[in-house]
């Protein structure tokens, strides 16, 4: 069932693109505060 | 749920519940874009207008997409035989819509008086000529349209694209136009600010005695100087659809229906006289109750076309068993059934969301609104 | 009779509309959901770059997607205009998807478009974000109902021909809806959207970034594009194979084609990375051949058989014969000769009618085809090779090269190093064309390897058409080249204005060119 994996498979790359700026953001938040 | 002959039934009034929605509201902003140069003096002026449809048109404009969707998915004969039949007026018709997606979005990207100018004469004719010819073609269907079906059900169309330009037809295609118009100009009348609001309003007063003038031509027209068809053979409503299995005959005019059935001279009635209560409601400043009205209008005017056609959908006018009609030229019944029950779910969270949207949006759009965020807007 | 030439324009003016159409859905398809990411970090974090990311890549989406529409209204009007006897003859399956695409997604992604642009101010953080979802989910299952026609195209299940109105019917929507092709279809093409999404980005970015310019902005896009776009890349590689899989399946010439196969081999057959396929001698000459390898990507198994070409055509021919068998029933059905034993001869050899129809091409009198004319028509199963078999090549190279430079943009994102390393700016630059030179030869897989069939074994393309003349189609594909040559222009023009300009474009104060110091934006 394809239509399945696409919906899993969507969520997650953009949860990943969340999760990669975000994660960007904080270390630069914690550098500025070094 | 339903038999196949209601089905058909049910199909025909929803193409024209499709049909009807396209020209209340893409009919609304191709009004609107086809009197940009009319309306608006000044660049300022002409984004106004412009940004009153600017949330709308892109959506306004799937009413459209999804008639002609509707009429592959129910009538795929319709499709194929009108679609290919009248092949220069449909690409006439795409060639001037490529127009308006660009013509939104491009306009105002670059600040040049000849580039802006450009646009928005391109915004006015790729929304005037659809018009026009949505209005050519309906006029034609009245006429009959010169197609036959070969052995395989293969149609081909024996006419000429300029034989549609016929006088009726053409009364036909302004009857559209200014129908547009009007609505157009009663929607600007009720979003635009500035200078823009008056001329609306003066073009709002002027517009709907010119569609009755037009409609009254049409119609009597019609009456006496048109002979319509009907169907000599028994219609079985369950049948297999096969256009060739009937027998049909010419008639002195097209208003059998209306002998038959005499509560559809309302249609009629109110086809006349809403643009004029339109015009009547612009003129006295109440823009919401003239826009209501011109949908009314506009409403009326294409029940009353499809009523008049009945049980007709595309005459063929050199072979007449060829004629296309709801009862023989649908979809099987598990199409039409599986179609029906998405319309039926879809189209009112499609409404629902599209009043949403012009809730949201709903202000006068004014000159200095315009100015002071000249980069967000069209 | 039909000409040849009207087939051949027709042909021409759907391969250049279709194409052209392709250029922009992908990047619709891809960055719509970068903007809907973009933005859901602005309003988890509240950050006002993320505002201005999603602002700005939202006017180049724009642009963008303008033409997308505008050529999208082609595809829609063409079945009809163009391919008259397909639409008769098919519309009352293919018609439906796309009937439902208008209402359930076309209608959805376009309503909240106008939102998405001009809501900012109208509506509250969420529901502003809700419509940037909106906008992706609609323009994918656009895509969804699209792809539902277009497997069906290649792989027609859930339907039988209906002789009492000459054309295939409908008996089974859910099987129309769950085909196998049309699953993996959808799912590779939207995943290669993604990634054309997020090289557009990683692209732009890099320019930004070789030109030191709102490095903060072009870093998090960066970020953002590279994470989107490797697990995408992943997910085309997985489909696109799971893809060949299932064309292995029910697409057997197709596999054929692709790989060259023109003789069955003992299994698991030889995979040919490159060579020179010769139509004349059926041959691939210089063949470079990795054993066993074919087999096992086709059939995932080691004794499974990959049919070849010559045995396909023999296998061709005896469907022929029973297409003729199954014409000159119909004929008999249609003109009078109803009888039950008439059905049920009909029924048995139905399935094989479309091969008859091949036979139009060279005798109107099918019943009466020669030997000479059954080879032809044999051979036309068959489509030409060497096009198939380069063009699949160059998608899956332009598709590994995409995969190496998302594995490297995330490595060197996640060492915080990707704004000094100039040589993989350039790179992501350079990839620019990539995902669009991918998707139109994956098309061009798709579709020119379905030849010579309009709908796989069922329409042939040569009797598809619309009744016109060899004048109106020069005239409409005239007038479809000067009109698409005429908006790509303007349109590129118009990006490389918007990406010149970079977020200084939205007029915030904050960025490149309006700052006095003119170094750095932020």
């Amino acid at each position: 069932m394809w239509y399945f994996a696409w919906i899993l498979g969507v969520l997650l790359a953009c949860s990943f693109g969340i999760i990669n700026a975000m994660w960007l953001d904080a270390e630069e938040e914690q550098r500025a505060d070094d | 749920m339903f038999d196949y002959e209601t089905l058909r039934l049910v199909w025909w009034l929803l193409v024209g519940v499709l049909l009807i929605g396209f020209a209340i509201a893409d009919g609304m902003d191709l009004g609107t874009a086809m009197m940009i140069p009319v309306l608006g003096k000044t660049d300022t002026e002409r984004r106004v207008i412009i940004n009153t449809i600017g949330p709308h048109w892109d959506g306004n404009q799937v009413w459209l997409i999804t008639a002609g969707g509707a009429i592959f998915a129910a009538w795929p004969l319709v499709y194929a035989t009108a679609f290919s039949g009248f092949y220069w007026a449909m690409l006439l018709v795409l060639f001037a819509l490529f127009f308006r997606p660009v013509g939104f979005e491009y306009r105002s990207k670059k600040d040049s008086v000849a580039w802006r100018r450009n646009w928005d004469y391109a915004l006015a004719v790729g929304s005037f000529v659809p018009s026009l010819v949505f209005g050519v073609a309906f006029g034609n269907l009245f006429l009959g349209v010169p197609f036959y079906f070969d052995e395989f059900t293969r149609p081909i169309y024996t006419g000429s694209f300029w034989a549609l330009l016929n006088p009726f037809a053409i009364v036909c295609g302004l009857a559209s136009v200014v129908m547009l118009a009007l609505q157009g100009a009663t929607w600007l009348q009720m979003r635009a600010g500035g200078e823009v609001q008056g001329r609306a309003q003066t073009m709002a007063t002027l517009l709907g005695p010119v569609l009755t003038v037009l409609l009254a031509v049409a119609g009597a027209w019609l009456y006496y100087g048109i002979p319509g068809y009907e169907i000599s053979s028994t219609v079985v409503g369950d049948a297999p659809s096969n256009p060739l299995s009937k027998t049909v005959t010419t008639t002195d005019n097209w208003f059998g229906n209306y002998t038959d059935y005499p509560i559809l001279w309302t249609l009629v009635a109110a086809s006349v006289a809403l643009p004029l209560l339109t015009s009547l409601m612009a003129k006295a400043g109440k823009s919401g109750f003239a826009f209501t009205l011109s949908s009314l209008a506009i409403a009326a005017i294409i029940l009353m076309t499809g009523f008049t056609l009945f049980p007709f959908v595309m005459p063929s006018s050199t072979d007449l068993a060829s004629a296309l009609t709801l009862w023989d030229a649908t979809s099987s019944e598990l199409t039409l059934e599986i179609m029906f029950w998405v319309a039926l779910f879809f189209v009112p969270i499609i409404l629902g969301y599209t009043l949403w949207g012009y809730y949201k949006m709903w202000r006068r759009i004014e000159p200095e609104f315009i100015e002071q965020n000249s980069v967000s807007n069209y | 009779m039909i000409s040849e030439s009207v087939v051949e324009l027709s042909r021409w003016q759907f391969a250049i509309t279709a194409m052209y159409h392709f250029l922009f859905v992908p990047l619709t398809l891809g960055l719509s959901f970068l903007l809907a990411i973009m933005e859901s970090v602005y309003v988890m974090t509240g950050k006002q770059i993320y505002r201005d990311m999603t602002k700005f890549w939202g006017k180049l989406f724009g642009i963008n997607f303008a033409l997308g529409v505008t050529t999208g209204l082609t595809m829609e009007f063409q079945f009809g205009t163009n391919w008259a006897y397909y639409s008769h003859y098919v519309g009352d399956v293919f018609g439906a998807p796309l009937a439902i695409e208008g209402l359930v997604a076309f209608f959805l992604e376009s309503t909240m478009i106008g939102l998405f642009f001009f809501g900012w101010d109208r509506l509250s953080k969420v529901q502003h974000l809700a419509v940037t979802w909106l906008v992706a989910l609609g323009s994918n299952f656009s895509a969804l109902w699209i792809l539902i026609a277009n497997g069906w195209m290649q792989n027609p299940v859930g339907a039988y021909f209906n002789f009492e109105t000459m054309r295939m019917e409908m008996d089974s929507f859910a099987e129309v809806l769950l085909n196998p092709v049309a699953q993996v279809k959808f799912v590779h093409t939207v995943s290669a959207g993604y990634v054309t999404g997020a090289i557009f980005v990683l692209a732009v970015s890099s320019y930004f970034m070789l030109r030191n310019r709102d490095i903060p902005f072009a870093r998090r896009s960066f970020a953002i594009a590279s994470a989107f776009g490797l697990a995408s890349a992943i997910s085309v590689i997985v489909l696109g194979d799971e893809s060949g899989y299932e064309v292995g399946e029910v697409q057997k010439v197709k596999l054929a084609a692709i790989e060259a196969e023109w003789d069955t081999h003992p299994a698991p057959a030889a995979f040919t990375v490159v060579g020179l396929p010769n139509e004349e001698t059926m041959t691939t000459d210089y063949a470079l051949k990795i054993p066993g390898a074919l087999g096992l990507i086709a059939t995932r198994s080691l004794d499974e058989e990959v049919t070849g070409i010559k045995d396909l055509v023999a296998h061709a021919e005896d469907r022929i014969r029973n297409g003729i068998v199954a014409y000159g029933l119909l004929e008999k059905l249609r003109n009078g000769e109803d009888t039950p034993e008439n059905r049920a001869a009909f029924s048995k050899v139905s399935v094989d009618l479309g091969y008859g129809l091949l036979l139009k091409r060279y005798t109107q009198a099918v019943v009466d085809a020669t030997e000479e004319q059954i080879k032809l028509a044999a051979r036309d199963t068959i489509p030409q090779v060497a096009p198939m078999f380069w063009t699949f090549r160059v998608m899956v190279g332009a598709g590994f090269t995409m995969l190496l430079l998302f594995v490297l943009a995330f490595y060197y994102t996640a060492k915080r190093k990707a704004y000094q390393t100039r040589w993989l700016q350039w790179f992501a630059l350079l990839s620019l064309p990539l995902p669009w030179i991918a998707s139109e030869m994956g098309w061009f897989v798709a579709e020119f390897g379905r030849q010579p069939w309009a709908i796989g074994e069922i329409l042939p393309t040569y009797v598809a058409t619309s009744h016109l003349t060899e004048t109106d189609l020069w005239m409409s594909l005239a007038g479809f080249i000067g009109l698409y040559t005429l908006f790509l222009v303007i349109e590129i023009y118009l990006m490389v204005k918007y990406i010149r300009k970079g977020p200084s474009a939205l007029q915030t104060g904050r960025y490149h060119f309006e700052q006095n110091t003119a170094t750095q934006g932020a």
